[in-house]
């Protein structure tokens, strides 16, 4: 009775007629990607009435934390020790309620765990567990023998294995380091027994192993909880409830499952966050090229580089024309859309996302600033290696100044002015690639993807098709050319 | 008329025309004669604006040039230099109606006058359609004469326009020009350095030497009464030449 009561009251609360879309977001990795598809369709299988927004695949903390405060996205999955160290610089705070506390005046609140942390664990095999009783860290303290194969991470941390054996007392000299990537076949293959993992790592369930649980809690708690904003929970209260129902419900080794259906099996990030609510038993899929997806994630590449590029044209060459003028306005404009140059990509991306949000203006605004110095540079240069003799000339003829810019200097610098373009056009099919990390998709977005899964299939989805598109633009400007340079100085 | 009061034009420092008063009367060819660097042809580029004197008085038909716009100068002069100054980018036709559409007249208004500037000049038809770089020197002048005409400005300034043509060409082209000037009965100031290609074209000869006006006249007057030493070492080293 209860239970209907309080649904009841949640479908009154969330059947509120504007529904405005709703966005879920995720960082760059397997597990973000499955939980927030998880979220996604639990509000939509009981909500179907809420259009749902899945900006996905985020570059890092910064982007998601700037996107959420801005009311860009509603909230994502993270995790109680980044939200205390990355964004509360608090990393002290462990218990949710202080972290909530500490989250309040920034308009962010978060759910209860969800049931799984993602941290440092320690695995064994379960025939290992099975031999020596061990269940938790301190079942190893009487066990010295045992040997164990560390990442070089993991032993050089302050807070790695050194202070860990500390704590628990672990007297084993056998300790070996190796290269994460390497551990998993090494216990497999029986030269370890036991290794340092991250606790939802895929290959624990590939290689059946057995974490051991840190009963003496040494390692920070990763808890995964979803991460809000208040606005979102205040106007949707029925909707956040529904959320948090699932709190607790997905435990390691079920997380474990869905990353390994998608890393290991080869299944979507979707098919790993259905079979959460509906079980199926999961045989490896073979990945397919999917055309359609490739075609309109290319096609929103090209919007963004020929936008950006628009924009960047159209400032770009009254800009070069003003550096042109004087010697101080030349070096102003040079120095500071040299200045832009230097900024790394994503550096500049994430830059506005404070100010812009996410999605399509920071994207643009970046770009264009990519665009912008070589056609200022090119225009320029093109404009002052034109004959003085030529310019008094059009003055003599009679040309006003607008005439002269317009008739004779701006077609004169044509072949300099288009060879900036080009270069823009190039920089940016490349730069746009990674607009993806700031949820703006395009061909970015194949090889986001395909960086989280580590998968180069999915990374050549979106690189062949960028390159492609950087020739085929190439081509194109070369034919244009022939239009666009006039005959008479076309060599 | 043209008339020049005291004008002085200096460059960093160096004084390039130093107080230089003279006229150019109307319906008549005026040649500026002297050594490069002597300053001719900067007073050519004060008299049509393209810079301007740092002190005294140019004016044009009793008009004060630094006092009108450049756009209004440019109406009063057509003006032909040694450089190349046909815009690259456009054919022979798009330069020579460059400055009829410039200031928004019809070009059928011009075409009858640009008949006549061609038959004049003897500049083929079938050039008209090509650029710049399909002409050669002396067909290329021919097209600035063309395009400093077609206005029909009162005044024609001409910088050394043969200097950079290969001798023959260059004395058929001061034939053609001395018929052209005699059937536009325009003021003409003409800069040369060169006594033969002065004595042929001149009505009226000014000899300039260090920025200063050392003799002016006609070509027998300043032959046969040398006004100072420099006339008459000039006039021996040129005659030295042939």
């Amino acid at each position: 009775m209860k239970t209907t009561l309080l649904s009841f009251c949640i479908l009154l609360l969330v059947s509120v007629p504007q529904a405005y879309p709703i966005t879920v977001s995720s960082k760059n990795f397997t597990e973000s990607y499955i939980l927030a598809e998880i979220f996604s369709k639990k509000i939509k299988d009981d909500f179907p009435e809420h259009e749902i927004n899945r900006k996905l695949g985020m570059g890092g903390t910064g982007i998601l934390f700037g996107a959420l405060t801005n009311g860009d996205i509603d909230f994502y999955p993270e995790y109680t020790g980044t939200i205390a160290e990355a964004i509360l610089k608090r990393p002290e705070l462990k218990e949710i309620s202080e972290i909530n506390k500490a989250l309040l005046p920034l308009g962010l609140i978060a759910s209860k765990s969800l049931g799984f942390s993602n941290t440092y664990a320690f695995a064994v095999k379960k025939e290992t567990a099975a031999k020596y009783l061990i269940n938790n860290i301190s079942d190893l303290a009487t066990l010295p023998d045992l040997r164990y194969g560390f990442s070089y991470e993991f032993l050089k941390r302050n807070d790695g294995y050194y202070a860990l054996a500390e704590k628990y007392g672990l007297k084993n000299t056998n300790v070996k380091g190796m290269a994460h990537g390497l551990a998993y076949e090494a216990i497999e293959s029986g030269s370890v027994d036991l290794i340092d993992v991250y606790s939802t790592d895929a290959k624990i369930k590939r290689f059946d192993l057995h974490i051991l649980e840190d009963n003496l809690e040494f390692f920070p708690r990763y808890d995964a909880v979803i991460l809000a904003n208040i606005n979102f929970v205040k106007e949707y209260p029925g909707l956040w409830l529904h959320l948090k129902s699932l709190e607790g419900k997905i435990n390691g080794p079920e997380m474990v499952k869905l990353n390994a259906l998608v890393e290991l099996g080869n299944y979507t990030f979707k098919d790993s966050a259905t079979s959460f609510f509906t079980p199926f038993s999961a045989t490896d899929k073979e990945r397919k090229i999917n055309f359609g997806q490739i075609w309109s994630k290319t096609r929103e590449h090209l919007f963004l580089v020929f936008v950006s590029l628009l924009l960047a044209v159209v400032i770009g060459v009254p800009l070069g024309y003003l550096a042109t003028c004087s010697g101080w306005l030349r070096h102003s404009i040079f120095a500071v859309s040299g200045i832009v140059q230097t900024i790394p990509s994503l550096a500049l991306l994430c830059f506005f996302v404070p100010f812009l949000g996410i999605g399509l203006a920071p994207t643009l605004t970046a770009l264009f600033l990519y665009g912008l110095l070589p056609i200022v540079r090119n225009a320029c240069i093109g404009l002052e290696s034109i004959d003085n003799k030529l310019k008094e000339t059009s003055q003599v003829l009679g040309l006003k100044k607008m005439q002269s810019i317009l008739w004779i200097e701006i077609p004169l610098s044509m072949p300099s002015i288009i060879a900036g373009i080009k270069t823009a056009a190039v920089i940016n099919v490349g730069t746009a690639t990674l607009a993806a990390f700031i949820g703006c998709g395009g061909l970015g977005s194949f090889i986001v993807t395909g960086l989280a899964l580590n998968d180069i299939n999915t990374i050549l989805h979106g690189a062949i098709p960028a390159a492609i598109l950087a020739l085929i633009l190439q081509y194109l400007f070369d034919v244009a050319d022939r239009f666009l340079i006039p005959k008479g100085i076309r060599s | 008329m043209i008339e020049l009061v005291k004008v002085e034009k200096r460059y960093s420092g160096n004084t390039v025309l130093d107080n230089i008063s003279t006229s150019f009367l109307t319906g008549k060819t005026h040649i500026l004669l002297g050594q490069s660097g002597c300053g001719k042809s900067t007073i050519l580029r004060l008299i049509i604006g393209l810079e301007s004197a740092d002190n005294g008085e140019i004016f044009v038909d009793n008009k004060d040039v630094s006092l009108i716009s450049r756009i209004e100068i440019s109406a009063y002069f057509g003006y032909v230099i040694q450089d190349k100054t046909l815009m690259p980018h456009l054919t022979v036709l798009d330069n020579i109606l460059l400055p009829v559409r410039a200031r928004k007249i019809a070009t059928d208004s011009v075409m009858e006058h640009f008949d006549f500037l061609k038959k004049l000049v003897e500049l083929d038809d079938a050039l008209e359609a090509k650029y710049p770089s399909q002409l050669s020197g002396g067909q290329k002048q021919k097209a600035c004469l063309v395009r400093a005409l077609i206005l029909n400005p009162p005044y024609l300034l001409m910088d050394e326009p043969f200097s950079a043509l290969d001798p023959m060409i260059r004395s058929a082209l001061q034939v053609e020009l001395k018929k052209i000037f005699a059937e536009l009965e325009k003021t003409v100031i003409f800069v040369t350095h060169d006594l033969n290609e002065a004595s042929f074209l001149g009505d009226e000869i000014t000899l300039i030497n260090s920025g200063r006006i050392i003799q002016k006249g006609q070509i027998q007057e300043l032959k046969s009464n040398p006004g100072s030493e420099f006339v008459k070492s000039f006039f021996e080293a040129q005659s030295q030449q042939f």
